[in-house]
């Protein structure tokens, strides 16, 4: 059983994972575009067309443009997902040392690490929280919401509530998880570590990769797609600005 | 507003002009599933945009059509779901229990009369595609469902119509070429009587230096824009015509089926080769200035000259001082209505706004203005008389926009605009008169 559950399962869930992503985007690029989509304004350079993408990535400038609330949510959960993403990377790779790099004692790096992860994960949980009550309070959100919209919704609320619950009550060591993914990742299986938050939590994660490929968090990777087309620079057969 | 209203009527009886065989109503669905399936092949910007929406909903609040309407399937992001449903039945990658969360549905025929229906409430304005942040333009969309129900036989009367003006005349007014040159002699007289000067108005005048191509709607009833055009170029003292193979900008075939959107650029151009001009020049036509500038090359290139709009031609005279404008002529509060296909569409902003700041006193700014700007509701050819309802609910967005400037005139430098606003204005009692920036740079112009 454990063995499936903690030796099998991961890999499996990486590469449908990996592999499904991959395959969206290469159908997304294999489709021609038969004519040039521009919205103006747009930039003349290509330069330029990279930079707008980077600004709305970074900045969501889209939804800036309209309702404000919704960008402070979208925006807020974005960039503490991106922030929880690098901090697990880092974090669980240097086992919460990673601030002696920069002149840390080991101690302070640990608080450091702490105190981060929490505000991160509290504004992380905060913003979705924002975004669900959102699709559930109003009725025109109902109307264009289905069953996998909030099926998301929940599934990242249950991931995101088990990692605070074991920031605040019931710490997990690091080490033990370290080890664990360490010997995934250079195939040599070490077991799980028994902890019944740390499992919950490391499942769901599991299932929403599984079903990542699949939603319509492939927004992630198709949003660059999508946003090129109406980006890309097109040169004017008339320079007269 | 009630269901009936909304109703744009059924439909075209005769297609032969479009080359299409229509399908019996019980062989559409089949029929629809073939099309969507060869159209997900290759076309990008659908694939991605029934694949990356998240739901979100900012679309909603920004489209015009939902706003004047309030029927919720014309938020944008409803609009496209009713395909999107469908997609994700048959055509989205995935198992079949994933996609039925993402609400997977069966093609039927009431699915199709949803289409017929929402895809002409969408005028293809492409502000969705402003405020979306995966940049899903509705209006591709919109295009391909109407091609797709174009193949299903479900067009409607007045856009077979102007297709069939389109191809026995060369305009979409159908009128015939005798009937033209008399209109064209009239407004030369017209020209003599206002200025004292004989100012021609040419046709298929060979090697001149600019066919200048109008929508037919300036030869009959906006002739003050084609009187004014006529005096500017005889003032810049450029040598000009008219093609009597084709005197129509506004491009029909764009919102709904690209092989007429492609013959008709085909036309123009041929038009241009025969006559030897060394640019083309659009008239005052969003949605045509959006073919000419974005598809042109696209369809019939390496083009051998550029087609230009008519506000950049101007504009060069203008700063390189071959005419001046006298403002004072034109006293009265002067808004400026954006195209949607200028702005969004077409890369034409800050040019019409500095003739206009050259030739009127008053200039205010409407808001939300410039590529924000409101569709006046008429866009992508929803111009039909039936559906004189539809066409107020859609305009009224707009309408409180320009009551709010308390501008006494409204430039609207399009054809559709111009034959929309007017029904919109009246209908809301915003006061204002509608006019083109060719009348108002006419008027100014010092001759
Ligand atoms: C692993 C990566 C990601 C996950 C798990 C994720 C998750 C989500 C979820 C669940 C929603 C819907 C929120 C709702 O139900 O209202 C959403 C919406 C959105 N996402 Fe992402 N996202 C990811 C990456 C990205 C990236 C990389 C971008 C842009 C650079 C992005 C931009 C957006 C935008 C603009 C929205 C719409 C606003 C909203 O609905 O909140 N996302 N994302
Ligand atoms: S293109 Fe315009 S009319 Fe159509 S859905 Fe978008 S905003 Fe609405
Ligand atoms: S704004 Fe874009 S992503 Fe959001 S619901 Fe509308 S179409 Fe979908």
């Amino acid at each position: 059983m454990s063995v499936l559950f903690g030796w099998v399962l991961p890999y499996i869930v990486l590469i449908v994972f990996l592999g499904g992503m991959i395959h969206r985007m290469l159908v997304w690029a294999h489709v021609p575009v038969p004519f040039k989509l521009t919205v103006f304004p747009s930039p003349d350079t290509t330069g330029g067309a990279v930079l707008d993408l980077a600004k709305e990535a970074v900045g969501f400038r889209s939804l800036w443009r309209g309702k404000k609330s919704l960008w402070f949510g979208a925006w807020l959960f974005h960039i503490a997902l991106a922030l929880v993403l690098i901090g697990h990377f880092v974090g669980i790779t240097f086992l919460g040392h990673q601030f002696t790099l920069f002149g840390a004692t080991p101690e302070q790096s640990e608080r450091l690490s702490i105190l981060f992860g929490t505000y991160a994960g509290a504004a992380l949980l905060i913003g979705l929280v924002f975004l669900t009550i959102r699709r559930l309070a109003s009725p025109t959100m109902r109307f264009i919401s289905n069953f996998a919209d909030y099926l998301v919704l929940v599934l990242l609320l249950g991931i995101i509530g088990s990692g605070m619950y074991m920031r605040f009550f019931n710490e997990v060591p690091y080490g033990a998880v370290r080890d664990y993914l360490a010997g995934l990742f250079t195939f040599r299986p070490v077991l799980p570590p028994d902890n019944q938050a740390f499992l919950f939590h490391f499942t769901l994660v599991e299932l929403l990769l599984l079903y990542f490929p699949s939603s319509k968090l492939m927004h992630a990777c198709g949003l660059f797609f999508s946003r090129w087309l109406i980006t890309r620079p097109y040169e004017r057969q008339v320079i007269l600005k | 507003m009630s269901k009936e209203q909304a109703r744009i009527p059924y439909e075209a009886k005769d297609l032969s002009v479009l080359r299409l065989a229509p399908v019996a109503v019980e062989d559409r669905p089949k029929a629809a599933l073939e099309l969507l399936g060869e159209m997900l092949k290759y076309k990008r910007s659908l694939r991605l945009y029934l694949d990356v929406c998240t739901h979100c909903g900012a679309c909603a609040e920004q489209c015009h059509s939902y706003l004047g309407t309030k029927d919720p399937y014309n938020m944008p992001v409803a609009r496209v779901e009713l395909v999107r449903r469908v997609y994700k039945k048959f055509f989205a990658p995935g198992r079949s229990v994933f996609r039925a969360w993402e609400g997977a549905k069966d093609l039927d025929q009431e699915t199709i009369d949803q289409w017929y229906k929402y895809f002409h409430q969408c005028n293809q304005c492409r502000r969705c595609a402003v405020f979306c942040p995966k940049g899903i333009d509705t209006a591709e969309v919109t295009i391909a469902m109407r091609e797709l129900l174009a193949h299903l036989g479900l067009v409607t009367k007045f856009h077979a119509g102007i297709v069939k003006n389109m191809e026995k005349t060369g305009n979409n007014m159908g009128t015939p070429l005798p009937a033209i040159k008399d209109g064209l002699e009239f407004l030369e007289e017209e020209l003599k009587e206002e200025t004292g000067l004989d100012i021609p108005i040419p046709m298929d005048v060979e090697r001149a230096e600019v066919l200048f191509n109008p929508s037919s709607s300036d030869l009959f009833t906006n002739t003050d824009g084609l009187m004014a055009v006529a005096k500017i170029f005889y003032k810049a003292g450029v040598s000009w015509t008219l093609s009597s193979r084709i005197a129509e900008t506004a491009n029909f075939g764009l919102f709904f089926h690209e092989p007429t959107m492609r013959e008709h650029s085909r036309r123009l151009v041929q038009a241009g080769k025969e006559l030897g001009v060394k640019r083309i020049v659009a008239g005052e036509c969003g949605h045509g200035w959006r073919t000419w500038r974005m598809f042109t090359d696209t369809i019939n290139g390496p083009l051998p000259f550029p087609v230009v709009h008519l506000f950049e031609e101007v504009l060069e005279y203008l700063r390189t001082g071959r005419i001046q404008f006298d403002k004072s002529k034109n006293p009265e509060v002067v808004t400026y209505h954006d195209p949607c296909n200028y702005a969004r569409g077409g890369d034409l902003i800050e040019q019409p706004r500095e003739l206009l700041r050259a030739c009127v006193e008053n200039f205010v700014e409407m808001t939300p203005t410039k590529q924000y700007s409101f569709c006046c509701g008429g866009g992508s050819g929803i111009l039909m008389d039936e559906a004189m309802d539809l066409r107020v609910a859609l305009g009224q967005p707009k309408a409180e926009c320009v009551r709010a400037t308390g501008a006494e005139i409204l430039c609207a430098p399009c054809a559709i605009c111009k034959a929309q606003l007017p029904v919109v204005m009246d209908h809301h009692k915003v006061d204002v008169r509608v006019k083109g920036l060719s009348d108002l740079m006419g008027l100014a112009l010092i001759l």
